[in-house]
């Protein structure tokens, strides 16, 4: 067994553990060429329309005096007013700038905040606080409220139920990106996580399947392919041939040039007949060149065979006749291309 | 012309545009599985370092000039880096302004010492420092931003790299050789040659259409093939 017939036998047998996985990546990765990213962040559903600018009145001394344990103190705006948020081990705090009280988001208030800055085309149709983790509010801080719109997409808004802040949108797009996600990654369980032991072990089978791949592209190649593309567009040595028959049937061909008509109309399995075999004596394989030129010769045994009124007519013996240029060709009564070898 | 013929034909024809960048995706992708992304964003290179409380009782506003300025605001944040109080002030579309909580005004650049001193406090390796370079700007490698940074190299095999922001000493990035082969594979995987917008480029369309069309024949010569066997 030489090397390439190995090689043959293991692309095979990869084939068929990674074949699907293989198609899937193709597929997943077609979609995250073709897909429309910026409706994948669906970032134009949401405009924020807080402009005004932060004032200092904000004291930060006194929040810190109030909140020791706070590691890090923002001043953020929520609904054109100032809070702090504290972030501290580990919970976020919300406080108001002015009077230090600690705030939360409500129900009324993330619905003003979400009217003003959503900036899709549908209505409102669901408001719920989401504390638990799932497939949309990955990476976000929860909890979160989640606002659900009725527009094209099914956008669904996400704030954070403790500052109020935006943390993203979730369109269609998304959705469907995120699918294709999870199959490129084979990510079944937290998604993003593409260091998981099952695509390690497919990627490893697709690189010895590329390679080997690769390498059987040289022994399936032969210069033949090569000069058979090359004449496919650069043709030298073949000319084109029309036949039709007296019921108008026309067939087209592409005949190896300088050979003889008959040895071609023989190849091809066209009925045509020769009594003398041939020898431009008897006259039976007699054809008619539709698209006669005065280059066209006249052997002399054509002289012996057809009247001049025939030779100016087109008429021609087809063992004499070799095909140097494009012809167009009739063939007599009873003969037909019906059962000709088109190929 | 039978079946067979003819896809085994367009399966070889298919092979020689697209086998190269399929076997692309295949190495690439393979190193991108392999190796753990959070030793690829270099984690383990720094220590979970926890930051000293900074002296509530110093804090001072920032000045009114500089605040109106800046206008329109859209968050102030006071945090400390390293033991020092600073505040990031966010404006407009701009990278934060960083202020010094102390005095209220624009925050000065670190200095080298300062610089050694945070990455002493950070590095969880055991390489020895290489250099320590204030640079002009960003590099390519984290992102070009027209600002300066301090860049500290450690002596490595992965040329491990650590950055820190010019004034707020706050550690920007975290780069060795094994993030570098993921940066120039990633650009092969997802074929990026262009810059911007490669990944919906028509050369990565092209080849993922030849690669579709090559992939469905294969499968169907192997089912060929494996009916054949069958048939035996």
């Amino acid at each position: 067994m030489n090397l390439f017939s190995i090689l043959k036998k293991l692309h095979k047998w990869i084939a068929v553990i990674v074949g699907a996985q293989l198609l899937v990546w193709v597929v997943s990765g077609l979609v995250f060429s073709l897909i429309n990213h910026k409706e994948v962040k669906g970032n134009f559903i949401f405009k924020n329309q807080q402009k005004d600018s932060l004032s200092q009145s904000a004291d930060f001394s006194q929040v810190l005096t109030l909140f020791p344990e706070a590691s890090t103190v923002s001043l953020i705006r929520v609904h054109h007013r100032s809070a702090f948020k504290l972030s501290m081990k580990d919970q976020v705090k919300l406080v108001d700038a002015t009077t230090f009280q600690e705030t939360v988001i409500s129900e009324s208030l993330i619905k003003k905040i979400a009217t003003e800055s959503y900036a899709g085309g549908g209505e409102l149709i669901a408001l719920t606080k989401v504390s638990s983790r799932n497939d949309e509010n990955r990476g976000m801080e929860l909890p979160v409220w989640r606002l659900i719109y009725n527009d094209e997409t099914s956008s669904t808004l996400y704030f954070s139920a403790i500052t109020g802040e935006f943390q993203g949108v979730r369109t269609d797009n998304w959705r469907v990106f995120d699918f294709f996600m999870m199959l490129h990654f084979m990510d079944f369980t937290e998604r993003g996580n593409f260091n998981n032991s099952l695509i390690i072990f497919f990627a490893s089978l697709l690189v010895l399947f590329s390679l080997s791949g690769m390498l059987l592209i040289s022994s399936s190649f032969s210069l033949a392919d090569f000069t058979q593309l090359l004449h496919r567009f650069v043709d030298h040595r073949s000319v084109k041939l029309t036949i039709q028959d007296q019921r108008g049937q026309l067939l087209k061909l592409k005949v190896t040039k300088d050979t003889t008509l008959l040895d071609t109309l023989f190849e091809r399995q066209i009925p045509i007949d020769s009594d003398c075999g041939g020898g431009g004596i008897c006259g039976t394989c007699r054809v008619r060149i539709v698209n006669l030129t005065d280059q066209d010769r006249k052997e002399l045994s054509e002289h012996e065979a057809l009247t001049d009124k025939e030779l100016a007519q087109g008429y021609r013996l087809s063992c004499q006749l070799v095909l140097e240029r494009n012809l167009k060709i009739e063939l007599g009564d009873g003969i037909s291309v019906e059962k000709a070898n088109k190929v | 012309m039978k079946k067979v013929v003819w896809v085994r034909r367009a399966h070889k024809w298919l092979a020689l545009a697209a086998g190269i960048q399929v076997s692309i995706w295949a190495v690439s992708g393979l190193y991108m599985t392999v190796i753990d992304l959070n030793i690829i964003h270099g984690n383990h290179l720094v220590s979970e370092y926890t930051e000293p409380k900074f002296d509530r009782t110093l804090i001072k506003p920032i000045t009114n000039e500089l605040l109106e300025s800046l206008a329109p605001v859209q968050s102030i944040k006071l945090t400390s880096y390293f033991g020092a109080p600073v505040y990031e002030i966010t404006a407009g579309r701009q990278k934060p302004v960083v202020v010094d909580a102390l005095t209220g005004q624009l925050k000065e650049d670190l200095n080298k010492p300062q610089i050694e001193q945070n990455a002493a406090a950070i590095y969880a390796g055991d390489a020895a420092v290489k250099t320590i370079r204030k640079l002009a700007e960003y590099p390519g490698e984290i992102g070009g931003s027209k600002m300066p940074v301090w860049q500290v190299q450690y002596d490595d095999v992965y040329r491990s790299t650590l950055y820190f922001h010019h004034s707020s000493g706050r550690l920007v990035s975290k780069r060795s050789d094994l993030w570098r082969v993921f940066d120039v594979f990633w650009i092969l995987h997802i074929m990026d040659y262009m810059g911007s917008n490669g990944h919906r480029g028509y050369l990565f369309r092209f080849f993922s259409i030849s690669s579709l069309l090559l992939a469905i024949f294969g499968t169907w010569l192997l089912f060929y093939r494996l009916r054949g066997v069958a048939a035996k």
